[in-house]
C-alpha cells in the first residue's frame, strides 16, 4: 500500500499543468489516447477503477496522544480493488461502519487516499485536488444521503443548479444556463416554477430530485450516490429509484450506489460489492449474488433481511458478537471472529457447529468478555458456593452450554481448563489455553480473492487451495 | 374472546400552529387483544407516532387530544390525572423509542436506570424518596438490592452478554443494538401489559434488527405482553405482527391480519405501499411508486385523504367520507398467529380456525376505508 504513495504525486503534477493549459501537447496526447482506448475496449475498460486503495483516519489528537495514547489509525477502507464500468450500476453494500461511505467519497477524491491509485478512463487521478481535479469533476459527480444538508439553504434551486455551470464555464450567458436548468428540472420531474424556490420549501423527495439534478448539470459519466433514498419514505424512495433508473438509461450514466439496503440493491444494481470492515469480501453480478451468495458474511446478511412473502423466508444465520473495531481488525480473515463457517483445524474431531461453539468461547476469552468476579457476585446473590471451582463451572455452563454442542472430550477439557484459569484470575494463561486448543486457518492467512461467476470472493472456504468445504452454510 | 387490552376509539389529536390546526390523529379507532403484536404502519407524517404519544399521554404542548377515548382494560385513560398516568407509564404501559441514545440518561449506568424504573413501579420495598435517591446517585445502587438484581435479570433476558458487568456501563459504552436492547429491558422490567415500540429497529443494521425482532417475539411470550409496533417497514410488520393497521394522513385506512393484508391488500394506499417496496425475494418485481407526497395535515379539504394520490379516485372520493367496510372472503380469528413460530407456542386448536361468516364487531375483520372497496362499492 505504501509503495503507491511514491508514484501518486507525479501524475498530479502533469494533470495540474494540463488543466491550466488546455491546449498543451501532453494533454492532447493523454486524452486522445485515453479516448481511443475507451472506444476500442469499451466492454472491458473500466470507467473508474480503484487499485488497492486505502483510507486511514488518524485517531491521535496531539503530541501526548502520539506518545501514550491509542495511535492506531482507523482503517475505514483497507486495500480495496473496485471497477465501475460505463453505464452500469455498481452497488456497494455493507453495514454501518464498514467503510462504504468513505469508499464512495474516496473514489471521487473527496477524501485523499492513504494508499493506492484511482484511475478514471485509465488516467491516474489519485490525490488530485482543486484545479487539477476540476476537469474530472465534470464527469464524476455525487448525490448525498441528506438532500437538505447538501443544498445551500440561502440559494434558490436555480442558483444551486447554475453554480456548477458557472464554475465550469458551461453556457454562454445566464439565459442559456437558465434554459439548461429548466431542462434539468423537467428531467428530474420538477416544474419550471420551482426555479425560484429555496430547498426548505420542498419535500424530502423533491429535495433529493434537486440533488440529482445538480449532479446532472455537468452531464457526468459517473455518479456516486451515497444512500440516496435512505432518508425517504418508501413511496418517495420508489419515485427516486425510478428516476435514477430512467436517467441512467437515457444518459448512459454509470452509478456507484452506496447503500445498506439489500432489497434496494436487488432492484437497482447490475453488480454488487459487499464490504466488511474496510474490505470488499465479495463481488458478483446481482442475480448471482442473490441466488448464490458465496461468502458466509453475504449469506448471513441476506438471511437477515425481513421478507414480506412468508414463503420466501429462510432460516436466519444469526451473527454472534459485535463488529470488531476497524482500528484493530482481526488477523487473517476479518470476519473470522463472527463467521458461522469458521474453518476448524485439520485434527478437529467434532462437527462444524461444535467447533463454532468452542471458537466463540475462545473469542470471548480473548476479548476479555468473561468477567469471573461478576459471576462470583452473581453466585453469592444466589447464595451458592463462590469458590473458584464453582465460578469455573458456572463459566463453562453459561458460555458453552451442553445443549449447544457435545464437544469432543479434549475440547471440553480445554474449555474447562481455561474456565478454571479465568476463575483463578489467570487471564493470560486462559487466553493461551484457548488459542492453542482452538486454532483456525481463518485467523492465520488473509483470504485471497478467488474468481467466481462474474466476480470474486475472499473466503478460505471458496479458495480451492485452502482447507474447508465451500458448502458448509 | 377475551376483552380487549386496549381500545382506541375515534381518537383526535391536534396541534394548533400559525398556519392552522394540524390534525395529526384524525378519528382513529383500533384495539389490541392481550398477547398479540399489532402493527401500525405508515409513512412519515402519517401521524403514527402522535397516536402512540396520545395513547401513553405524552403529547407535547400545544398538541392535545380533542376527542375520542383510550381505554386500557375498559378504563378510560382520558379521565386519569397526570399523576395516575405517570404511574401507569413504565408500569402497565411502556414505550421504546427509535433512538435509544436520546432515551437513556447518559450520566447514569444502564443498570441503575433499569433499577430506578423497577423501584418506582414494582414496589420492591426500596425507598424512592429524595434522600434515598440522592444517596444512590452518589454511592451507586446497592448491588444486593432487589431492584438491581431485577435489572441484571432483565439485561440477561434481552441477551446482553455479561449482564453483571455491563449493567455498570454507561449508555455510550453500549453499541446501538445493545442500547436498544437495554431500552427494551427497561420497558419490560415492570412487566407492562402493553409495550409500544416506535420504529425500534429503524436505526439498526439488518443483522441486529433480525436479532432484536426475534427477541421481541420471544419476550412477548415470556412476559405475556401485548406489543403495538409502529414502523414504516412493511417487511418488518409481515414478519413480526399478528394484525396490522395501515395509517395514512391521520387516519387508519385498512385493518387486517398480517396474513390477509399482505396476501390480499385492499386499500389503494396499502397496494401502493406494497408496490413501492422493493422486495429482496422478487428479482422481477416492477417497482411502482405512488405519485405525490403525504399532504400536510391542515384542513385537508377532501373526504378521502388519499384521493389526490389515488390512481382509482373518482369525484365522489373527494366528497363522501369513506367508512370501514369488510372486504375479502375469509375472516380470521385475530388470535391466530401469523407465522408458524408463534403458532407452535400458541397451542393447538387455533390454527386454521377460520370462519367465513360475517360476524359483527369482531376486530379481526379485514376492513378498508375506501369507497371503491367492499361489498357496497358496487353501487358507486
Amino acid at each position: 500500500m505504501s509503495r503507491s504513495t511514491d508514484s501518486a504525486p507525479a501524475p498530479a503534477e502533469t494533470e495540474s499543468t494540463s488543466a491550466e493549459t488546455t491546449a498543451s501537447e501532453t494533454d492532447v496526447g493523454t486524452s486522445a489516447s485515453g479516448e481511443a482506448n475507451a472506444d476500442a475496449t469499451d466492454a472491458e475498460a473500466p470507467l473508474l477503477a480503484a487499485r488497492n486503495i486505502s483510507k486511514y483516519y488518524d485517531q491521535s489528537e496531539g503530541f501526548l496522544d502520539d506518545l501514550i495514547g491509542d495511535a492506531r489509525p482507523v482503517r475505514a477502507v483497507d486495500g480495496v480493488d473496485l471497477e465501475v464500468r460505463r453505464g452500469e450500476t455498481l452497488a456497494v453494500v455493507g453495514e454501518s461502519g464498514c467503510g462504504k461511505s468513505t469508499l464512495g467519497r474516496t473514489l471521487l477524491n473527496l477524501e485523499s487516499v492513504t494508499g493506492g491509485h484511482i484511475e478514471y478512463r485509465g488516467e491516474d487521478i489519485t490525490g488530485l485536488s482543486g484545479s487539477a481535479m476540476q476537469p474530472y469533476r465534470r464527469d464524476l459527480q455525487m448525490v448525498f444521503q441528506d438532500p437538505l444538508a447538501s443544498l445551500n439553504p440561502r440559494q434558490t434551486v436555480g442558483e444551486i443548479l447554475k453554480a456548477p455551470m458557472e464554475v465550469h464555464g458551461i453556457g454562454e450567458s445566464d439565459e442559456e444556463r437558465t434554459e439548461r436548468v429548466r431542462e434539468l428540472l423537467g428531467l428530474v420531474g420538477l416544474k419550471e416554477g420551482h426555479l425560484d424556490r429555496y430547498p426548505r420549501q420542498f419535500s424530502g423527495g423533491q429535495q433529493q430530485r434537486v440533488g440529482v439534478a445538480r449532479a446532472l448539470t455537468l452531464s457526468p459519466e459517473l455518479i456516486v450516490a451515497d444512500e440516496p433514498v435512505s432518508a425517504l419514505d418508501v413511496s418517495v424512495q420508489a419515485q427516486i429509484l425510478d428516476l435514477l433508473d430512467d436517467l441512467q438509461t437515457e444518459l448512459d450514466l454509470a452509478l456507484c450506489f452506496v447503500t445498506h439496503d439489500l432489497s434496494v440493491v436487488r432492484h437497482v444494481a447490475d453488480r454488487v460489492a459487499v464490504m466488511y470492515l474496510g474490505e470488499i469480501i465479495e463481488t458478483a453480478p446481482v442475480e448471482e449474488l442473490f441466488a448464490n451468495p458465496r461468502h458466509p458474511y453475504t449469506k448471513s446478511l441476506l438471511s437477515a433481511v425481513p421478507r414480506i412473502d412468508p414463503a420466501a423466508r429462510t432460516d436466519r444465520t444469526v451473527l454472534e458478537g459485535t463488529v470488531p473495531s476497524p482500528a484493530d481488525p482481526p488477523s487473517g480473515c476479518r470476519f473470522h471472529t463472527r463467521c458461522p463457517a469458521v474453518i476448524p483445524p485439520a485434527e478437529w474431531a467434532g462437527t462444524q457447529a461444535e467447533f463454532k461453539s468452542a471458537f466463540t468461547f475462545r473469542n470471548r476469552v480473548l476479548g476479555e468478555e468473561i468477567d469471573p468476579e461478576a459471576i462470583r457476585t452473581r453466585l453469592s446473590a444466589e447464595s451458592a458456593a463462590t469458590d473458584n471451582d464453582a465460578v469455573a463451572t458456572r463459566i463453562t455452563e453459561r458460555f458453552v452450554p451442553d445443549t449447544d454442542a457435545q464437544l469432543p472430550a479434549n475440547a471440553r477439557k480445554a474449555i474447562e481448563n481455561a474456565a478454571a484459569r479465568l476463575a483463578n484470575g489467570e487471564t493470560e494463561a486462559a487466553k493461551t489455553t484457548v488459542t492453542e486448543a482452538f486454532p483456525s486457518p481463518c485467523e492465520d492467512e488473509t483470504p485471497r480473492d478467488t474468481p467466481t461467476e462474474g466476480g470474486h470472493v475472499a473466503c478460505h472456504r471458496v479458495d480451492p487451495e485452502m482447507p474447508g468445504d465451500p458448502d458448509v452454510l | 374472546m377475551s376483552d380487549p387490552l386496549l381500545e382506541v376509539e375515534d381518537l383526535r389529536t391536534q396541534f394548533p400552529t400559525e398556519r392552522g390546526v394540524v390534525e395529526a390523529v384524525d378519528g382513529v379507532s383500533l384495539r389490541i387483544e392481550p398477547g398479540e403484536i399489532v402493527g401500525l404502519v405508515g409513512e412519515s407524517g402519517s401521524g403514527k407516532s402522535v397516536l402512540a404519544e396520545s395513547i401513553i399521554g405524552i403529547v407535547e404542548e400545544p398538541g392535545e387530544i380533542v376527542g375520542g377515548d383510550i381505554r386500557l382494560r375498559g378504563e378510560s385513560l382520558r379521565d386519569k390525572s397526570e399523576a395516575e398516568l405517570a404511574a401507569l407509564r413504565g408500569g402497565e404501559l411502556a414505550m421504546v423509542f427509535q433512538d435509544p441514545m436520546n432515551s437513556l440518561n447518559p450520566t447514569l449506568p444502564v443498570g441503575e436506570q433499569i433499577a430506578e424504573t423497577v423501584r418506582l413501579h414494582q414496589g420492591v420495598g426500596e425507598s424512592v424518596r429524595l434522600p434515598a435517591e440522592v444517596k444512590r446517585k452518589i454511592l451507586g445502587v446497592a448491588k444486593n438490592s432487589e431492584a438491581w438484581r431485577r435489572a441484571i435479570t432483565m439485561l440477561e433476558a434481552v441477551e446482553i452478554p455479561e449482564p453483571e458487568s455491563r449493567a455498570t456501563d454507561y449508555p455510550h459504552q453500549f453499541s446501538g443494538g445493545m442500547r436498544q436492547r437495554a431500552m427494551i429491558a427497561m420497558a419490560l422490567s415492570c412487566e407492562p401489559d402493553l409495550l409500544i415500540t416506535d420504529e425500534p429497529t429503524t436505526a439498526l443494521d439488518v443483522t441486529i434488527q433480525a436479532q432484536i425482532l426475534g427477541e421481541l417475539k420471544g419476550l412477548k411470550e415470556a412476559f405475556d405482553t401485548s406489543i403495538l409496533m409502529i414502523t414504516h417497514d412493511l417487511a418488518v410488520v409481515a414478519e413480526t405482527c399478528d394484525r396490522v393497521n395501515v395509517m395514512y394522513a391521520g387516519e387508519i385506512v385498512e385493518k387486517a391480519s398480517a396474513q390477509q393484508l399482505f396476501a390480499n391488500p385492499q386499500h389503494p394506499y396499502t397496494q401502493g405501499l406494497l408496490a413501492s417496496t422493493p422486495r429482496l425475494e422478487d428479482p422481477n418485481q416492477e417497482i411502482d411508486p405512488i405519485s405525490g407526497t403525504v399532504p400536510e395535515l391542515i384542513d385537508i379539504p377532501y373526504a378521502c385523504h388519499f384521493a389526490p394520490r389515488c390512481p382509482e379516485a373518482k369525484r365522489e372520493c373527494y366528497d363522501i367520507e369513506p367508512e370501514f367496510r369488510p372486504v375479502g372472503e375469509g375472516i380470521e380469528r385475530s388470535t391466530e398467529p401469523s407465522n408458524p413460530a408463534t403458532a407452535a407456542a400458541d397451542g393447538e386448536g387455533r390454527r386454521g380456525d377460520r370462519s367465513v361468516s360475517n360476524t359483527e364487531d369482531r376486530p379481526e375483520e379485514h376492513v378498508a376505508a375506501c369507497l371503491r372497496r367492499g361489498r357496497e362499492a358496487d353501487r358507486l
